[in-house]
């Protein structure tokens, strides 16, 4: 009987041998990817994407940080925002033909107001919690096998001051083709500080691969009075690669003053939200990167998060769901 | 609404098919394209070949999927409706019969044959019916797809879809029961 039931059954599964040798092509063409990608990435976009831990706790990172949005603030939640390629590239450019500290686009000068200092290596997590002043620093309860502790590392606090030059961001919107953006006069001269406060890392390694869990208080900064966060979110917004709507929506709702934007290269992993103890997080799935040796490292994942006043990361060369799990275990 | 909801919901997105969430739509949307060109160019590698073509092009293009656009499977059936569209322009001046080229003989179970036989058979009556009308069919019976995701895709309304589909299967059953390319 030729009706709907007749044609809907007439369909079939693909065969097993032709479904699993698609998969593998399309993921010969995801390794080809990830290897192009590689190739072209930039130091700032790796500095950005495998390195985002460092957004949050160490002192360049935290230049990254300001640089995004002039952003300020406690840290309380943390974004993924996914970037171009293409964008990256005329970052980078730009960057390059100013000899400039990716981070100082469009600062003037940068004063130190307190030295982070060398870090300091401790034999365990207590000791290290002690020396940051973090009482209570959380450890895993669960590692992948193998897994045993390294050591813990403690860098200081730092602190440093920034000085916004409207000509200097001008000039970035203007190599960007970014037209229709007006710089506010009154925020030229004006100061950021960025405070950063003692971290502790804990190294966890089998003897090639490794996990790191990160702990600080949130980092500060304290903005220009009256700063319009999200006017200044915007614009930074557009630098980053948004369209003029997009970025009008998306820094309406962002609160700037808690949340840590994270840019993340389009070729340079993959972001999702995650609920970490009751939080929000945000999980970044890295690709492989070239190493100076000509050797790749492993693709990694790591996690950021904020809670109870602190920001957490846990980052490794391990697989996704297994970092998540050390992530979860925090205890 | 939260503010990480603004966040994540603009993120997810514009963020391509993650590797994570690839493995799942693959799984959940293989069958979907491979009846679609079963539907459309008939049993066989052809509509393998289509099919995987279909997907390369859909993982390249990924970062240029946009979730806020369409579903995944919207997006992926406009990229195997264009597949589709250049298959045929290329082999314009062929008569789509695969299916028939691609029966075989022989060893098979009977109710595998039989089956097999009985798609061949309506494969004939597709290709007996006009461009837009097989394409509707393949959309429906091949890809599965509902009456409102085939109006979007073919710029039609829903109830027009209903109707043609209607007739289109009348006409179907009255080739099948005058024994049409049997």
């Amino acid at each position: 009987m030729m009706d709907d039931r007749f044609l809907g059954e007439q369909r079939e599964e693909p065969s097993a041998g032709f479904s699993r040798s698609l998969r593998e092509r399309l993921r010969g063409l995801e390794d080809a990817r990830e290897a192009r990608a590689s190739r072209l990435r930039p130091v700032l976009a790796g500095a950005v994407a495998v390195a985002a831990v460092a957004v949050a706790f160490t002192f360049p990172a935290v230049r990254v940080a300001a640089q995004n949005a002039l952003d300020l603030f406690r840290v309380r939640s943390f974004a993924g925002l996914e970037i171009d390629e293409a964008r990256i590239e005329q970052l980078r450019k730009l960057n390059d033909a100013s000899d400039r500290d990716p981070a100082m686009l469009v600062f003037d000068e940068q004063q130190v107001l307190q030295e982070p200092g060398k870090p300091v290596d401790y034999p365990s997590a207590d000791l290290a919690a002690s020396a940051a002043g973090l009482p209570g620093l959380r450890q895993p309860a669960t590692l992948p096998s193998g897994f045993r502790f390294e050591k813990a590392v403690v860098t200081g606090e730092g602190a440093a001051r920034l000085t916004v030059r409207t000509a200097q961001l001008r000039h970035v919107l203007d190599a960007l083709a970014i037209r229709d953006v007006r710089v506010p006069d009154e925020l030229d001269g004006r100061t950021i500080t960025v405070r950063k406060p003692a971290t502790v890392q804990q190294r966890f390694t089998d003897g090639t691969r490794s996990v790191h869990v990160l702990e600080a208080m949130s980092p500060e900064v304290e903005l220009p009075p009256g700063a319009d966060l999200r006017e200044l979110g915007e614009i930074g917004l557009r630098i980053l690669g948004l369209d003029a709507a997009e970025a009008r929506r998306v820094a309406g709702g962002i609160d700037w003053r808690t949340t840590l934007l994270v840019p993340v290269p389009t070729s340079a992993g993959s972001f999702r939200q995650v609920d970490m103890h009751g939080s929000k997080g945000l999980f970044i799935r890295t690709v492989a990167e070239p190493k100076a040796d000509g050797t790749r490292k492993r693709r990694g994942a790591l996690v950021l998060w904020s809670e109870a006043g602190r920001v957490h990361a846990v980052e490794g060369d391990i697989g996704g769901e297994d970092l998540l799990e050390v992530a979860q275990s925090l205890r | 609404m939260a503010i990480g909801d603004v966040v994540f919901g603009r993120l997810w997105a514009l963020h391509p098919a993650r590797e994570a969430d690839w493995d799942a739509l693959y799984a959940d949307q293989l069958p979907r394209v491979y009846n679609y060109f079963r539907y459309r160019v008939g049993h066989g590698a052809v509509a393998e070949d289509l099919t995987s073509l279909t997907f390369e092009k859909a993982w390249t293009a990924r970062h240029r999927y946009r979730r806020d656009l369409a579903g995944f499977s919207t997006w992926v059936m406009a990229i195997a409706r264009n597949v589709a569209v250049d298959h045929w322009r290329r082999r314009r001046d062929q008569v789509p019969l695969e299916a028939a080229e691609h029966l075989s003989g022989g060893e098979e179970p009977h109710e595998r044959l039989e089956r097999r036989d009985a798609f061949a058979r309506l494969s004939r009556l597709l290709a007996e019916l006009p461009e837009p009308d097989r394409e509707l069919v393949s959309l429906k019976y091949g890809a599965g797809l509902t009456n409102r995701a085939i109006a979007g895709q073919m710029r039609m309304s829903e109830t027009n879809v209903g109707t043609r589909l209607h007739r289109i299967v009348q006409k179907l059953r009255a080739g099948w029961s005058e024994g049409g390319a049997a």
